[in-house]
């Protein structure tokens, strides 16, 4: 019989307001088996957060546990006393969680938050803390521990500072851990490793894990076990093979469509070439820091030539800081660049002609404006008529396949699906004929950005829009792009159609299609050098 | 830390430094030449000759910023004139009336601190419990006192219906005679601000407290009485800090009431004193001291903050630098 | 806003309507003079024929409370009118053009801020005799500072928004941008201070005048009444000291508080919305 760390019995949780009652969970139950990773997955909404929170006895204010049982160890985690509390939560469960830089006390360094946690449940001294500190940073491949261990959260990259929350929470040898979507903002270069680390950590010392995800892809990488939660109940329990191969709930077999359109490399080239419309000459950009009284410059692009034919999705593929946000700024003529040249063929003026769509569509809406007057705005500037204004409108967010009735809802209303497709009902209103989509899928669930691909595949087809479609995101981008640009280190390192891209010889290149989660979890390979990244970011530093 | 000192000092060296260049148009733009302020009536006595050679000796028939530069390097040397009404070196007057004010300032810091510390953390934890609420009514009403009057009021309590307290001067004799003189000026100068000092803190107390670092480190099985002064408190004292800046040069003002009601010997009411007087240069130092203490001050709670929060220290380079 | 809120906000608006109309109608509310002087009743406490008693003149303190209402509310808003062009105007040039020189214009901020505001007051103040007006000027050119800065700080901040980028994108220009972006997202900090700025108006009169130096004393205004009170009141005249303060102390909490209102009500939809108190 199978040993279970941790038992969930018909879990329910409320949400209290003055004005309202929710129920979030609903009678959810599972188990973690010992040594094994349990994945839970589910949609923006669907209550996997505060299943992860609830498990600690920590919910946010406003949320009770109305009923159930959380069992951890064959003890009662949701009638422990003050002191049994803390020793659970310090000791025996450690916590990884998505936002790296929230979850630092921005004013302590990693070392002061290694003491603190050493100090209150062991009897270690300062060095040896140190020692056992800078071991766990080693373990989790910090380059530079010692650097590490003496650095505000701050000064280190998202990378990093995931890595030192999961040094934190394993820094103890807790027998179960708990990861809250640990690698979706990461790059994929790093959410490989990242993951590599967790699964190692499990193997080794036997610990469970529970993961909580919106990507099927992290599941079939990781998950020995699969819980799909939507709404806050439990659709589907089951071994991660047979839940890839014959699903059971409709739920779940709708996310693995989904998963499938979205790693679906595209086949069909770029029929219609329509001649040149955007072409980038050997252009640079810096910029400059002042250190002293000596000026700094940091080379943001270097020396990019490419080019974009009229009608035609390229995709640009890098990591963050590769330079792909700068240089798709330089085309938007949102800063000057020193070096080289852009010149644009399509119809003038180039300001109307190349359009954007911004990672975090509700950061780019004025938050007093609502969706009519948002995406209309463009139409003020370029001297339509006013009366046409409003059917403009109208026809513009029927095509991107929302309802007319949404003109006067405020953006921080909808969901991220439908203001991502708000951003490009206002990008669109203008008839551009390049729109620039900067990491489109970033803030999505798996459903929204598989029919987002959709849309811009119609978008495409149907306007004639070239696409350049900016993401870390490799598959993605091979499901969407004709043409693949590889960026690294402010250069373009590589340049290959999307068919091809996967018999690549570039080593860079090569380092990214390794670290592409597997499709199905029969397909993975442990064994596999998943790592194969890791050379190459030694060298790097 | 080294750079962020260098950089925030140039700051505070250049505040200075136009701070000065508006003093000395404000003396120039006074009405009647400093030949005039310096000889008073005798001077339209005087032949045209005299006249130039008396504007020749001030320096009068040099370039402006020649003249300003001669006359900053004299207020650097402490050569700051004489008193327009008594005569007296303006910098003797300034010398003597600078400690006592520092010494109500102090006891008024000290009130204010050890209040809103107090009041602001406890409201913080506990936002909408009654004791918030009546410290918020309480904020709101010390906020809205005009000083003069609330002192007032306290003088017709202390002084004329209870007659403990004295009302004027800083007293003669032994240091109970000192402390109760000087103990309604410092309360009354501490809670003219304490009410916004109350609600930085209690309103920064409350946001950091839903920060998602607090849900990590009791996740992490740390207790709450360290999370709070550990943690949560640097963090909200940050901006408490920055409003102490700011916060200088109003009860530098405040000072200016107290003072003159109290009889309190120090720099607010000499200056009030020339100003009514028409005693420009004992008024115009008056100025540059305080605007000086306000710049010193707030560069050192500049460095304190920066020392707390290291985020600080990268900011203001990174401002420069762009 | 809950109901509790909602009382306070009507009692506050209540409150400072009836003061705005009894100062209006003063004429007909009392038939005392503010300015006779009527030497045989000094200092009388209060009763039936004057309710808050008579001054050292034997002039009524109700009817010099209500005509001194109109000085001290025409000073805060006219003070407050002054502080908010001048603030705002210099707020948005510095953030609004950026680089060097909006360094440069913040160092005379600096520079400004840091001299005691009553000393800069009591700066002006030699040069213009005074009047109404001089005291409107010396306080709205002394009380800017601290707007200028704030409304920098938000143009400042907005200018990396995102989604002024996004209105560059769609063609917005530099004007455009201004108008219809920056400034309207301004407007709630601009009415936020310039309520703030009635209650700081208001004191800065009142310590004026009180110190001497404010309003000329033959005219009552609710800051110069308290000019003398202290010498009366170390021989027990209280009234002549308490009603005016008492009156001061309420308007500008009433003011702050319906400025505090205002600033929760201003804050962002998706702030208001987002179930917080």
């Amino acid at each position: 019989m199978k040993e279970y760390l941790l038992i969930v019995e018909d879990l329910s949780i409320q949400l209290q307001n003055d004005h309202e009652e929710q129920q979030l969970l609903d009678h959810v139950s599972f188990v973690v088996p010992t040594g094994e990773i349990v994945a839970i997955i589910g949609e923006s909404g669907s209550g996997k957060s505060i299943t992860a929170k609830a498990m600690l006895n920590l919910l946010p204010k406003g949320m009770a546990i109305s009923s159930g049982k959380i069992e951890f160890n064959h003890k009662n985690v949701l009638t422990m006393n003050k002191k049994q509390r803390q020793f659970y939560r310090g000791t025996q469960v450690g916590f990884v969680f998505q936002d790296t830089s929230a979850t630092f006390d921005a004013l302590r360094t990693i070392g002061q938050h290694f003491l603190e946690l050493f100090s209150t449940h062991t009897e270690l001294s300062k060095k040896e803390v140190k020692e056992r500190a800078i071991r766990l940073l080693e373990d989790m491949q910090l380059q530079n521990a010692e650097n590490v261990y003496e650095s505000y959260p701050f000064e280190l990259s998202g990378g990093m500072r995931q890595r030192v929350q999961l040094a934190l929470a394993l820094a103890l040898n807790p027998l179960l851990l708990i990861a809250d979507e640990p690698t979706t903002a990461l790059d994929s270069r790093i959410q490989a490793e990242v993951l590599h680390l967790i699964k190692d950590w499990s193997t080794r010392t036997g610990g469970s894990v529970l993961f909580i995800t919106h990507d099927l892809g992290v599941v079939a990488e990781m998950a020995d076990y699969v819980v799909v939660l939507k709404n806050g109940t439990v659709v589907e329990t089951a071994p991660v093979v047979p839940l890839f191969d014959q699903p059971v709930h409709e739920h779940t077999k709708q996310l693995l469509h989904y998963h499938r359109e979205l790693t679906n490399i595209r086949e069909q080239l770029n029929q219609a070439v329509g001649g040149p419309l955007v072409t980038v000459e050997n252009v640079g950009k810096a910029y400059f820091k002042k250190k002293w009284f000596r000026k700094q410059s940091i080379q943001a692009v270097r020396d990019v030539s490419f080019h974009i034919q009229k009608g035609e999705i390229v995709g640009l593929i890098g990591e963050s800081g590769s330079g792909k946000s700068t240089l798709s700024r330089l085309l938007l003529q949102l800063e000057p660049y020193e070096q080289g040249k852009i010149t644009w063929h399509g119809d003038p003026p180039f300001r109307k002609g190349v359009q954007w769509v911004h990672q975090d569509p509700l950061a780019s809406f004025d938050p007093r404006w609502n969706v009519e007057k948002i995406v209309g705005e463009g139409l003020d500037y370029w001297k339509e008529k006013s009366d046409n204004k409003h059917k403009k409108v109208k026809e513009v967010l029927q095509k991107v396949g929302l309802h007319e009735k949404i003109c006067s809802v405020y953006p921080y209303e909808l969901s991220g699906g439908m203001k991502q497709r708000v951003a490009i009902a206002r990008a669109l209103l203008l008839e551009p004929e390049l729109l620039i989509l900067d990491e489109p899928f970033a803030s999505l669930d798996m459903s929204s950005q598989a029919r987002m691909l959709s849309l811009l595949q119609e978008i495409n087809k149907k306007g004639k829009t070239a696409i350049l479609f900016i993401s870390h995101d490799i598959r993605a981008a091979m499901a969407l792009c004709h043409r693949i640009l590889v960026m690294d280190d402010g250069r373009i390192v590589e340049e290959a159609n999307a068919n091809e891209l996967s018999s690549s010889i570039n080593f860079y290149t090569n380092c990214l299609l390794s670290s592409m989660l597997t499709l199905h979890p029969s397909d993975r390979i442990h064994e596999k050098n998943k790592l194969g990244g890791k050379e190459y970011a030694i060298q790097k530093n | 830390m080294l750079r962020f000192i260098v950089s925030r000092l140039s700051e505070s060296i250049v505040v200075l430094l136009i701070g000065s260049i508006l003093c000395f148009a404000f003396i120039r733009m006074l009405p009647g030449s400093p030949a005039a302020a310096m000889y008073g009536d005798q001077l339209q006595k005087m032949s045209k000759a005299d006249q130039i050679r008396i504007a020749e000796n001030l320096g009068l028939d040099e370039p402006i910023y020649t003249q300003y530069a001669k006359w900053f390097m004299g207020v650097l040397q402490g050569d700051w004139g004489r008193s327009y009404n008594t005569g007296e070196e303006v910098k003797m007057m300034i010398a003597h009336a600078v400690e006592p004010t520092i010494i109500l300032m102090l006891a008024a810091a000290v009130i204010t601190i050890v209040l809103s510390l107090f009041l602001g953390v406890i409201t913080g934890l506990r936002r909408y419990s009654f004791f918030d609420h009546a410290v918020t009514v309480a904020s709101f009403i010390f906020m809205s006192l005009p000083s003069f009057w609330f002192a007032l009021m306290l003088m017709l309590f202390f002084s004329v219906y209870l007659g403990v307290l004295p009302t004027s001067g800083m007293g003669q004799g032994g240091i109970g005679d000192w402390l109760k003189h000087l103990i309604m000026p410092a309360f009354i100068l501490g809670l003219s601000h304490i009410g916004y000092y109350i609600r930085i803190l209690r309103n920064h107390i409350a946001v950091t407290q839903e920060k998602e670092f607090v849900w990590a480190l009791q996740a992490r099985g740390i207790s709450k009485r360290t999370i709070l002064w550990k943690h949560i408190f640097p963090n909200a004292s940050i901006p408490y800090l920055s409003f102490m800046g700011m916060s200088l040069s109003l009860s530098l003002a405040g000072s200016v009431v107290v003072e003159t009601l109290f009889s309190w010997p120090g720099l607010g009411r000499l200056s009030l004193k020339a100003a009514l007087a028409h005693d420009y240069p004992v008024l115009l130092a008056a100025i540059l001291l305080s605007m000086s203490i306000v710049i010193i001050g707030s560069f050192m709670v500049d460095l304190i903050c920066a020392w707390i929060d290291p985020r600080l220290r990268r900011h203001l380079l990174k401002e420069e630098g762009r | 806003m809950s109901e509790k809120r909602k009382w306070l906000v009507n009692g506050l608006l209540c409150y400072l309507l009836f003061l705005l109309l009894a100062t209006i109608l003063a004429p007909v509310l009392t038939s005392y003079d503010p300015l006779s002087i009527g030497l045989a009743k000094t200092l009388q406490p209060p009763s039936a024929a004057h309710l808050f008693g008579t001054d050292e003149l034997g002039r009524d303190v109700l009817t010099r409370l209500l005509y001194g209402g109109r000085i001290s509310l025409t000073v805060g808003a006219a003070a407050m009118i002054i502080a908010i062009v001048i603030g705002a105007g210099f707020g948005v040039i510095s953030g609004f053009l950026g680089g060097v020189a909006d360094r440069i214009m913040m160092r005379i901020l600096d520079a400004l801020l840091s001299i005691p505001s009553i000393l800069l007051m009591i700066g002006i103040q030699v040069f213009i005799p005074s009047s109404l007006l001089s005291v409107v000027v010396i306080i709205g050119m002394t009380s800017w500072m601290p707007i200028a800065r704030l409304i920098r700080t938000e143009i400042m901040s907005l200018k990396g928004e995102t989604f002024i980028q996004a209105s560059v994108v769609v063609g917005a220009s530099s004007t455009q941008l201004l108008t219809r972006h920056l400034l309207p997202q301004c407007l709630p900090t601009i009415i936020v201070m310039s309520i703030s700025g009635v209650s700081h108006a208001i004191l800065s009169e009142a310590t004026l005048s009180f110190l001497g130096i404010g309003i000329p004393p033959h005219e009552p205004s609710w800051g110069n009444m308290l000019m003398g009170a202290q010498s009366y009141l170390l021989s027990g005249a209280w009234w002549i000291a308490l009603f005016p303060g008492l009156l001061i102390t309420c308007t500008v909490l009433a003011v702050t508080f319906l400025g505090d209102v205002l600033q929760d009500r201003f804050a962002l939809p998706q702030i208001k919305k987002g179930g917080r108190k």
